[in-house]
Protein backbone atom coordinates (compact mmCIF):
# COMPACT_ATOMS: atom_id res chain seq x y z
CA UNK A 1 0.00 0.00 0.00
CA UNK A 2 1.40 3.61 -1.02
CA UNK A 3 2.15 5.63 1.56
CA UNK A 4 2.56 9.04 0.13
CA UNK A 5 2.64 11.12 3.64
CA UNK A 6 5.49 11.87 4.22
CA UNK A 7 6.48 13.22 1.11
CA UNK A 8 3.28 15.34 1.53
CA UNK A 9 4.37 16.78 4.91
CA UNK A 10 7.55 17.10 3.69
CA UNK A 11 6.69 19.28 0.84
CA UNK A 12 4.13 20.97 2.88
CA UNK A 13 6.80 22.08 5.80
CA UNK A 14 9.79 23.04 2.92
CA UNK A 15 7.06 25.28 1.23
CA UNK A 16 5.41 26.94 4.57
CA UNK A 17 9.26 27.27 5.89
CA UNK A 18 10.73 28.87 2.56
CA UNK A 19 7.38 31.48 1.77
CA UNK A 20 5.98 32.50 5.00
CA UNK A 21 2.23 32.72 5.94
CA UNK A 22 2.13 36.81 5.64
CA UNK A 23 3.38 37.47 2.32
CA UNK A 24 0.98 38.91 0.34
CA UNK A 25 1.16 39.90 -3.17
CA UNK A 26 -2.25 41.76 -3.30
CA UNK A 27 -0.44 45.39 -3.17
CA UNK A 28 1.71 44.95 -5.74
CA UNK A 29 -0.67 43.34 -7.97
CA UNK A 30 -2.99 46.35 -6.74
CA UNK A 31 -0.20 49.10 -8.10
CA UNK A 32 -0.21 47.02 -11.87
CA UNK A 33 -3.71 46.97 -12.48
CA UNK A 34 -3.93 50.70 -11.56
CA UNK A 35 -1.57 51.71 -14.31
CA UNK A 36 -1.98 48.76 -16.59
CA UNK A 37 -6.26 49.26 -16.61
CA UNK A 38 -5.58 52.51 -17.70
CA UNK A 39 -7.87 53.80 -14.90
CA UNK A 40 -4.75 54.58 -12.63
CA UNK A 41 -7.18 55.19 -9.73
CA UNK A 42 -5.79 54.49 -7.05
CA UNK A 43 -4.10 51.80 -4.89
CA UNK A 44 -5.91 50.85 -1.59
CA UNK A 45 -4.58 48.49 1.06
CA UNK A 46 -7.73 46.47 1.95
CA UNK A 47 -10.96 46.26 0.86
CA UNK A 48 -11.42 48.63 -2.06
CA UNK A 49 -12.99 49.49 -5.60
CA UNK A 50 -10.63 50.41 -7.95
CA UNK A 51 -12.81 50.50 -10.70
CA UNK A 52 -11.97 50.97 -14.01
CA UNK A 53 -15.36 52.45 -15.10
CA UNK A 54 -14.81 56.07 -14.34
CA UNK A 55 -15.62 57.44 -17.70
CA UNK A 56 -12.63 59.22 -20.08
CA UNK A 57 -13.69 62.77 -20.29
CA UNK A 58 -13.90 63.82 -24.07
CA UNK A 59 -10.59 65.43 -24.91
CA UNK A 60 -12.17 69.05 -25.87
CA UNK A 61 -14.13 69.10 -22.95
CA UNK A 62 -11.30 67.81 -20.97
CA UNK A 63 -9.10 70.19 -22.24
CA UNK A 64 -11.30 72.91 -21.30
CA UNK A 65 -11.88 71.07 -17.57
CA UNK A 66 -8.20 71.07 -17.75
CA UNK A 67 -7.44 74.51 -18.56
CA UNK A 68 -9.77 76.19 -15.92
CA UNK A 69 -9.18 73.89 -13.42
CA UNK A 70 -5.04 74.71 -14.37
CA UNK A 71 -6.25 78.70 -14.13
CA UNK A 72 -7.58 78.37 -11.19
CA UNK A 73 -5.13 76.59 -9.43
CA UNK A 74 -2.31 79.12 -11.10
CA UNK A 75 -4.85 82.07 -9.31
CA UNK A 76 -4.93 80.57 -5.95
CA UNK A 77 -1.42 79.54 -6.10
CA UNK A 78 -0.11 82.93 -7.59
CA UNK A 79 -1.45 84.52 -4.35
CA UNK A 80 0.87 82.98 -2.02
CA UNK A 81 4.77 83.32 -1.76
CA UNK A 82 5.15 79.85 -2.22
CA UNK A 83 2.63 79.97 -4.95
CA UNK A 84 4.69 82.00 -6.68
CA UNK A 85 7.81 79.35 -5.90
CA UNK A 86 5.55 76.80 -6.91
CA UNK A 87 4.54 78.54 -10.41
CA UNK A 88 8.64 77.92 -11.59
CA UNK A 89 7.59 74.38 -11.91
CA UNK A 90 4.04 74.59 -13.15
CA UNK A 91 2.88 71.61 -14.99
CA UNK A 92 2.13 71.47 -18.83
CA UNK A 93 1.48 67.88 -19.69
CA UNK A 94 -0.02 66.92 -16.49
CA UNK A 95 -3.19 67.90 -14.76
CA UNK A 96 -2.42 69.58 -11.61
CA UNK A 97 -3.97 67.82 -8.76
CA UNK A 98 -6.10 69.89 -6.53
CA UNK A 99 -3.49 69.10 -3.70
CA UNK A 100 -0.79 66.53 -2.42
CA UNK A 101 -3.79 64.71 -0.74
CA UNK A 102 -8.05 64.99 -1.68
CA UNK A 103 -11.10 63.88 -0.68
CA UNK A 104 -12.39 61.17 -2.77
CA UNK A 105 -15.53 60.97 -4.08
CA UNK A 106 -17.75 57.42 -4.51
CA UNK A 107 -17.41 56.27 -8.10
CA UNK A 108 -20.63 55.19 -9.97
CA UNK A 109 -19.90 50.91 -11.22
CA UNK A 110 -20.32 50.60 -14.59
CA UNK A 111 -20.03 54.71 -15.44
CA UNK A 112 -18.29 53.53 -18.87
CA UNK A 113 -14.77 52.38 -20.09
CA UNK A 114 -11.73 54.60 -19.86
CA UNK A 115 -10.91 53.88 -23.24
CA UNK A 116 -12.06 51.45 -26.12
CA UNK A 117 -10.59 49.61 -28.87
CA UNK A 118 -11.45 50.61 -32.23
CA UNK A 119 -13.85 48.29 -34.43
CA UNK A 120 -10.78 46.06 -35.18
CA UNK A 121 -13.47 43.39 -36.03
CA UNK A 122 -14.87 46.26 -38.56
CA UNK A 123 -11.30 46.27 -40.21
CA UNK A 124 -11.11 42.32 -40.18
CA UNK A 125 -8.47 41.93 -38.07
CA UNK A 126 -8.70 38.99 -35.65
CA UNK A 127 -8.73 39.04 -32.33
CA UNK A 128 -5.29 38.16 -31.77
CA UNK A 129 -3.85 39.57 -34.18
CA UNK A 130 -2.02 42.53 -32.79
CA UNK A 131 -0.43 43.64 -35.86
CA UNK A 132 -3.21 44.05 -37.52
CA UNK A 133 -4.63 46.13 -34.61
CA UNK A 134 -1.78 48.53 -34.59
CA UNK A 135 -2.33 48.87 -38.38
CA UNK A 136 -6.20 49.07 -37.72
CA UNK A 137 -5.17 51.81 -34.72
CA UNK A 138 -3.18 53.85 -37.05
CA UNK A 139 -5.36 54.28 -39.49
CA UNK A 140 -7.77 55.34 -37.38
CA UNK A 141 -6.44 57.98 -35.49
CA UNK A 142 -3.98 59.02 -38.08
CA UNK A 143 -1.02 58.38 -35.75
CA UNK A 144 2.02 56.45 -36.51
CA UNK A 145 1.71 53.74 -33.26
CA UNK A 146 5.01 54.20 -31.16
CA UNK A 147 6.47 50.74 -31.27
CA UNK A 148 8.83 50.07 -29.28
CA UNK A 149 12.65 49.52 -30.31
CA UNK A 150 14.02 45.65 -30.16
CA UNK A 151 16.24 46.49 -28.37
CA UNK A 152 14.42 46.69 -24.85
CA UNK A 153 14.67 43.06 -24.70
CA UNK A 154 12.09 41.18 -23.35
CA UNK A 155 9.15 43.50 -23.35
CA UNK A 156 6.11 42.14 -25.90
CA UNK A 157 3.54 43.59 -27.38
CA UNK A 158 0.20 42.48 -24.79
CA UNK A 159 -2.52 45.07 -26.40
CA UNK A 160 -3.61 48.11 -28.45
CA UNK A 161 -6.30 50.84 -27.07
CA UNK A 162 -7.81 53.83 -28.97
CA UNK A 163 -9.60 56.33 -27.61
CA UNK A 164 -13.52 56.03 -28.45
CA UNK A 165 -12.91 59.12 -30.19
CA UNK A 166 -10.19 58.14 -32.03
CA UNK A 167 -7.47 61.10 -30.70
CA UNK A 168 -5.09 58.92 -29.24
CA UNK A 169 -3.63 55.63 -29.48
CA UNK A 170 -1.75 53.58 -27.10
CA UNK A 171 0.20 50.38 -27.63
CA UNK A 172 1.01 48.23 -23.79
CA UNK A 173 4.26 45.92 -23.92
CA UNK A 174 4.55 43.42 -20.84
CA UNK A 175 7.25 41.69 -19.77
CA UNK A 176 6.13 37.62 -18.29
CA UNK A 177 6.54 39.09 -14.74
CA UNK A 178 3.41 41.76 -15.71
CA UNK A 179 5.07 44.70 -15.68
CA UNK A 180 6.25 46.63 -19.19
CA UNK A 181 5.44 49.77 -20.50
CA UNK A 182 2.79 51.61 -22.07
CA UNK A 183 3.11 54.17 -25.19
CA UNK A 184 0.74 56.92 -26.05
CA UNK A 185 0.63 59.31 -28.77
CA UNK A 186 -2.08 61.84 -28.70
CA UNK A 187 -3.40 64.53 -30.63
CA UNK A 188 -4.96 66.15 -27.60
CA UNK A 189 -3.24 66.88 -24.32
CA UNK A 190 -4.02 63.65 -22.29
CA UNK A 191 -6.40 64.06 -19.60
CA UNK A 192 -8.01 62.16 -16.83
CA UNK A 193 -9.71 61.31 -13.75
CA UNK A 194 -7.84 63.28 -11.04
CA UNK A 195 -5.96 60.17 -9.55
CA UNK A 196 -3.90 60.84 -12.54
CA UNK A 197 -3.14 64.05 -12.37
CA UNK A 198 -0.14 65.36 -10.45
CA UNK A 199 0.84 67.91 -7.47
CA UNK A 200 2.85 70.78 -8.05
CA UNK A 201 6.38 70.04 -7.72
CA UNK A 202 6.18 66.36 -8.31
CA UNK A 203 6.92 66.74 -12.14
CA UNK A 204 10.78 67.64 -13.52
CA UNK A 205 11.32 69.25 -16.40
CA UNK A 206 13.33 67.08 -19.28
CA UNK A 207 14.20 67.15 -22.87
CA UNK A 208 13.26 64.40 -25.07
CA UNK A 209 15.06 63.94 -28.60
CA UNK A 210 15.27 68.30 -28.34
CA UNK A 211 11.46 68.86 -26.95
CA UNK A 212 10.15 69.81 -23.50
CA UNK A 213 8.80 67.53 -21.58
CA UNK A 214 7.93 66.51 -18.17
CA UNK A 215 8.66 62.90 -16.12
CA UNK A 216 6.75 62.05 -13.05
CA UNK A 217 7.20 59.34 -10.62
CA UNK A 218 4.80 58.13 -7.84
CA UNK A 219 0.71 58.33 -8.17
CA UNK A 220 -2.35 58.69 -5.42
CA UNK A 221 -2.74 56.30 -2.90
CA UNK A 222 -5.71 56.01 -0.76
CA UNK A 223 -5.76 53.41 2.48
CA UNK A 224 -8.21 51.26 3.76
CA UNK A 225 -11.12 52.62 4.85
CA UNK A 226 -9.73 56.56 4.12
CA UNK A 227 -11.35 58.59 1.80
CA UNK A 228 -8.39 60.97 1.59
CA UNK A 229 -6.16 60.35 -1.39
CA UNK A 230 -2.46 60.80 -0.91
CA UNK A 231 0.28 61.79 -3.32
CA UNK A 232 2.98 58.77 -3.11
CA UNK A 233 5.89 59.76 -4.48
CA UNK A 234 7.60 56.26 -4.27
CA UNK A 235 5.03 54.07 -5.54
CA UNK A 236 6.25 52.61 -9.14
CA UNK A 237 4.83 54.14 -11.50
CA UNK A 238 6.92 56.37 -13.50
CA UNK A 239 5.63 58.53 -16.91
CA UNK A 240 6.95 60.87 -19.22
CA UNK A 241 5.50 63.45 -21.38
CA UNK A 242 6.38 65.46 -24.16
CA UNK A 243 5.04 67.06 -27.41
CA UNK A 244 6.28 67.28 -30.75
CA UNK A 245 4.69 69.13 -33.93
CA UNK A 246 1.28 68.98 -32.07
CA UNK A 247 1.71 65.14 -30.55
CA UNK A 248 1.70 64.28 -27.45
CA UNK A 249 3.59 61.72 -26.52
CA UNK A 250 3.41 59.52 -23.08
CA UNK A 251 5.48 56.49 -22.04
CA UNK A 252 4.09 54.69 -18.75
CA UNK A 253 6.26 52.22 -16.70
CA UNK A 254 4.54 49.74 -14.87
CA UNK A 255 6.45 47.73 -12.41
CA UNK A 256 4.72 45.70 -9.54
CA UNK A 257 7.61 42.69 -9.64
CA UNK A 258 11.25 42.95 -8.98
CA UNK A 259 11.89 40.95 -12.50
CA UNK A 260 9.97 43.73 -14.07
CA UNK A 261 12.61 45.16 -16.50
CA UNK A 262 13.35 48.46 -14.76
CA UNK A 263 13.96 51.84 -16.92
CA UNK A 264 14.79 55.03 -14.57
CA UNK A 265 14.36 58.47 -16.20
CA UNK A 266 17.16 58.38 -18.27
CA UNK A 267 15.79 55.26 -20.00
CA UNK A 268 12.66 56.53 -20.26
CA UNK A 269 14.09 59.21 -22.19
CA UNK A 270 16.39 56.96 -24.38
CA UNK A 271 13.07 54.86 -25.37
CA UNK A 272 11.30 58.63 -26.20
CA UNK A 273 14.04 59.00 -28.27
CA UNK A 274 13.70 56.11 -30.65
CA UNK A 275 9.86 56.03 -30.67
CA UNK A 276 8.40 56.87 -33.84
CA UNK B 1 -16.92 25.85 2.12
CA UNK B 2 -20.05 26.33 -0.15
CA UNK B 3 -19.91 30.13 0.40
CA UNK B 4 -16.59 30.21 -0.04
CA UNK B 5 -17.03 29.03 -3.84
CA UNK B 6 -19.93 31.33 -4.22
CA UNK B 7 -17.91 34.31 -3.17
CA UNK B 8 -15.31 32.46 -5.78
CA UNK B 9 -17.83 32.90 -8.51
CA UNK B 10 -18.90 35.90 -7.53
CA UNK B 11 -15.90 37.26 -7.58
CA UNK B 12 -15.21 36.05 -11.26
CA UNK B 13 -18.64 37.28 -12.84
CA UNK B 14 -18.00 40.45 -11.11
CA UNK B 15 -14.18 40.64 -12.54
CA UNK B 16 -16.22 40.07 -16.19
CA UNK B 17 -18.03 42.97 -15.70
CA UNK B 18 -14.88 44.61 -15.37
CA UNK B 19 -14.54 45.00 -11.48
CA UNK B 20 -10.91 45.10 -10.69
CA UNK B 21 -11.19 45.24 -7.17
CA UNK B 22 -12.92 41.40 -7.10
CA UNK B 23 -9.57 39.76 -7.84
CA UNK B 24 -8.78 40.42 -4.82
CA UNK B 25 -11.09 37.94 -3.83
CA UNK B 26 -8.65 35.59 -5.78
CA UNK B 27 -5.58 36.73 -4.95
CA UNK B 28 -6.15 36.43 -0.96
CA UNK B 29 -7.46 32.73 -1.42
CA UNK B 30 -4.75 31.19 -3.88
CA UNK B 31 -2.04 33.49 -3.73
CA UNK B 32 0.02 31.48 -0.85
CA UNK B 33 -0.73 27.46 -2.14
CA UNK B 34 0.49 29.41 -5.77
CA UNK B 35 3.90 30.65 -4.25
CA UNK B 36 4.21 28.23 -2.37
CA UNK B 37 3.98 25.79 -4.89
CA UNK B 38 5.64 27.67 -7.54
CA UNK B 39 8.77 27.82 -4.96
CA UNK B 40 9.07 24.34 -4.82
CA UNK B 41 9.89 24.29 -8.10
CA UNK B 42 12.12 27.38 -8.89
CA UNK B 43 13.22 27.18 -5.67
CA UNK B 44 13.32 30.83 -5.27
CA UNK B 45 11.07 32.78 -2.94
CA UNK B 46 11.33 35.79 -5.26
CA UNK B 47 11.17 34.50 -8.62
CA UNK B 48 8.01 32.36 -7.07
CA UNK B 49 6.26 35.52 -6.20
CA UNK B 50 7.01 37.12 -9.28
CA UNK B 51 5.44 33.64 -11.19
CA UNK B 52 2.25 34.26 -9.39
CA UNK B 53 1.96 37.48 -9.44
CA UNK B 54 1.90 37.99 -13.27
CA UNK B 55 -0.11 35.09 -12.91
CA UNK B 56 -2.78 36.71 -11.45
CA UNK B 57 -2.59 39.72 -13.34
CA UNK B 58 -2.82 37.12 -17.02
CA UNK B 59 -5.43 35.77 -15.35
CA UNK B 60 -7.17 39.47 -15.08
CA UNK B 61 -6.39 39.91 -18.49
CA UNK B 62 -8.32 36.91 -20.36
CA UNK B 63 -10.81 36.15 -17.26
CA UNK B 64 -13.35 36.56 -20.31
CA UNK B 65 -12.22 33.40 -22.04
CA UNK B 66 -12.51 31.69 -18.08
CA UNK B 67 -15.27 29.04 -18.14
CA UNK B 68 -17.32 30.01 -14.76
CA UNK B 69 -18.63 26.43 -14.48
CA UNK B 70 -15.25 25.34 -13.83
CA UNK B 71 -13.48 25.88 -10.75
CA UNK B 72 -10.93 28.61 -10.49
CA UNK B 73 -8.43 27.18 -8.54
CA UNK B 74 -7.18 23.75 -10.27
CA UNK B 75 -6.96 25.92 -13.30
CA UNK B 76 -4.95 28.75 -12.09
CA UNK B 77 -2.38 26.61 -9.52
CA UNK B 78 -2.15 24.47 -13.11
CA UNK B 79 -0.91 27.56 -14.86
CA UNK B 80 1.19 28.80 -12.15
CA UNK B 81 3.06 25.88 -11.84
CA UNK B 82 3.43 25.80 -15.78
CA UNK B 83 5.10 28.97 -15.87
CA UNK B 84 7.24 27.68 -12.58
CA UNK B 85 8.25 24.76 -14.90
CA UNK B 86 8.94 27.50 -17.40
CA UNK B 87 11.11 29.66 -15.52
CA UNK B 88 12.95 26.27 -13.78
CA UNK B 89 13.60 25.12 -17.39
CA UNK B 90 15.32 28.19 -17.92
CA UNK B 91 17.25 27.96 -14.86
CA UNK B 92 18.21 24.01 -14.88
CA UNK B 93 21.21 23.39 -16.93
CA UNK B 94 22.57 20.26 -16.53
CA UNK B 95 19.96 17.81 -15.23
CA UNK B 96 18.39 15.55 -18.31
CA UNK B 97 14.38 16.16 -18.78
CA UNK B 98 14.81 12.35 -18.57
CA UNK B 99 16.71 12.29 -15.14
CA UNK B 100 17.65 8.56 -14.09
CA UNK B 101 14.87 6.80 -14.80
CA UNK B 102 13.66 4.92 -17.87
CA UNK B 103 9.87 3.59 -18.01
CA UNK B 104 11.05 0.01 -17.06
CA UNK B 105 12.38 0.73 -13.67
CA UNK B 106 11.14 -1.09 -10.56
CA UNK B 107 7.51 0.49 -9.28
CA UNK B 108 8.90 1.58 -6.29
CA UNK B 109 7.04 4.54 -4.58
CA UNK B 110 8.74 7.86 -3.70
CA UNK B 111 7.48 7.26 0.25
CA UNK B 112 8.79 4.12 0.75
CA UNK B 113 12.32 5.88 0.53
CA UNK B 114 11.00 8.09 3.69
CA UNK B 115 10.89 6.46 6.92
CA UNK B 116 7.66 7.81 8.07
CA UNK B 117 8.40 9.99 10.98
CA UNK B 118 5.62 9.74 14.00
CA UNK B 119 6.10 13.18 15.60
CA UNK B 120 7.97 11.91 18.12
CA UNK B 121 10.35 13.53 20.29
CA UNK B 122 13.08 11.46 18.46
CA UNK B 123 11.85 12.00 15.08
CA UNK B 124 11.66 15.67 15.12
CA UNK B 125 15.44 16.50 14.28
CA UNK B 126 15.33 13.27 12.31
CA UNK B 127 12.41 15.29 9.84
CA UNK B 128 14.79 18.12 10.29
CA UNK B 129 17.48 16.61 8.45
CA UNK B 130 14.67 14.44 5.85
CA UNK B 131 13.15 18.13 5.03
CA UNK B 132 16.48 19.44 3.92
CA UNK B 133 17.48 16.41 1.98
CA UNK B 134 14.39 16.06 -0.09
CA UNK B 135 14.89 19.82 -0.72
CA UNK B 136 18.28 18.68 -1.70
CA UNK B 137 17.16 15.84 -3.80
CA UNK B 138 14.21 17.95 -5.64
CA UNK B 139 17.04 20.37 -6.71
CA UNK B 140 18.47 17.52 -8.49
CA UNK B 141 15.03 16.81 -10.16
CA UNK B 142 14.62 17.95 -13.95
CA UNK B 143 12.58 21.11 -13.77
CA UNK B 144 9.52 18.11 -15.06
CA UNK B 145 9.91 16.22 -12.64
CA UNK B 146 9.91 18.71 -9.76
CA UNK B 147 6.55 20.11 -11.23
CA UNK B 148 4.95 16.80 -11.45
CA UNK B 149 5.86 15.99 -7.77
CA UNK B 150 4.95 18.84 -6.73
CA UNK B 151 1.57 18.88 -8.54
CA UNK B 152 1.03 15.40 -7.61
CA UNK B 153 2.02 15.44 -3.72
CA UNK B 154 1.39 19.35 -2.73
CA UNK B 155 -1.39 20.36 -4.95
CA UNK B 156 -3.08 16.65 -4.69
CA UNK B 157 -3.79 16.67 -8.38
CA UNK B 158 -5.15 13.30 -9.79
CA UNK B 159 -2.97 11.59 -12.34
CA UNK B 160 -6.32 11.92 -14.45
CA UNK B 161 -6.30 15.57 -13.21
CA UNK B 162 -2.56 16.04 -14.59
CA UNK B 163 -3.09 14.57 -17.86
CA UNK B 164 -6.11 16.65 -18.16
CA UNK B 165 -4.03 19.82 -17.86
CA UNK B 166 -1.40 19.12 -19.50
CA UNK B 167 -3.17 17.67 -22.68
CA UNK B 168 -0.78 14.16 -22.26
CA UNK B 169 -2.13 10.54 -22.09
CA UNK B 170 -2.79 9.61 -18.87
CA UNK B 171 -0.51 7.09 -19.07
CA UNK B 172 2.57 9.25 -20.01
CA UNK B 173 1.67 11.28 -16.22
CA UNK B 174 1.99 7.94 -14.55
CA UNK B 175 5.51 6.70 -15.71
CA UNK B 176 6.23 10.92 -15.59
CA UNK B 177 5.25 10.69 -12.22
CA UNK B 178 7.22 7.33 -11.90
CA UNK B 179 10.38 8.40 -13.51
CA UNK B 180 10.43 11.38 -10.81
CA UNK B 181 9.88 9.41 -7.86
CA UNK B 182 12.27 6.63 -9.40
CA UNK B 183 14.84 9.60 -9.62
CA UNK B 184 14.06 10.97 -6.44
CA UNK B 185 14.41 8.15 -4.17
CA UNK B 186 17.61 7.34 -5.73
CA UNK B 187 18.59 10.88 -4.99
CA UNK B 188 17.90 10.62 -1.24
CA UNK B 189 19.36 7.08 -1.00
CA UNK B 190 22.61 7.98 -2.59
CA UNK B 191 22.57 11.15 0.08
CA UNK B 192 21.62 9.13 3.17
CA UNK B 193 24.38 8.67 5.41
CA UNK B 194 25.18 4.51 5.43
CA UNK B 195 22.88 2.62 8.33
CA UNK B 196 20.56 5.82 7.96
CA UNK B 197 16.98 4.09 8.20
CA UNK B 198 15.20 7.19 6.70
CA UNK B 199 16.64 7.07 3.23
CA UNK B 200 16.80 3.36 2.77
CA UNK B 201 14.29 1.80 0.62
CA UNK B 202 11.98 -0.34 2.72
CA UNK B 203 13.32 -4.26 1.55
CA UNK B 204 16.56 -2.93 0.12
CA UNK B 205 20.15 -2.15 1.53
CA UNK B 206 22.27 0.66 0.58
CA UNK B 207 24.92 -1.55 -1.55
CA UNK B 208 21.90 -3.82 -2.99
CA UNK B 209 20.00 -2.92 -6.08
CA UNK B 210 16.80 -1.36 -5.24
CA UNK B 211 15.24 -3.85 -7.72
Amino acid sequence: MMNNEPIKRALKHLSEAGVPADTDLWPGIQAQLAVRTGARRAIRKGRFSMNNTLPRLRPARALGISALALMLVLAGLMATTQGRALAASVLQFFSPAPAASFETAPVAPGAGPTAQPPAFTETGCDAADLACQVGAAEDVTGLAAPRLPASTGTLSLRAVEVAADREWLRLIYTAETGGGLALTKSHVPLSGPVWESVPAGAAEAVTVRGYAGEYVRGTFVVGAGSAEAVWNADAPVQRLRWQEDGVIYEIQQMVGSSSDPHFDKDGLIAIGANLP
Amino acid sequence: MIDSLRQEKQAIAALKRGEVAALEVLVRRYQLRAIRAAYLVVRDRAAAEDIVQAAFLRAYDRIEQFDESRPFGPWFLRSVLNDALKAAGRQQRFVSLDGAASGDEPAAELADVLADPAPGPEALAELAEQQQAVWHALGQLAPAQRAAIVLRYYLDLSENEMAAHSGSRPGTIKWRLHSARQRLRTLLWASAPAGSATAAPIGTTREGNDE
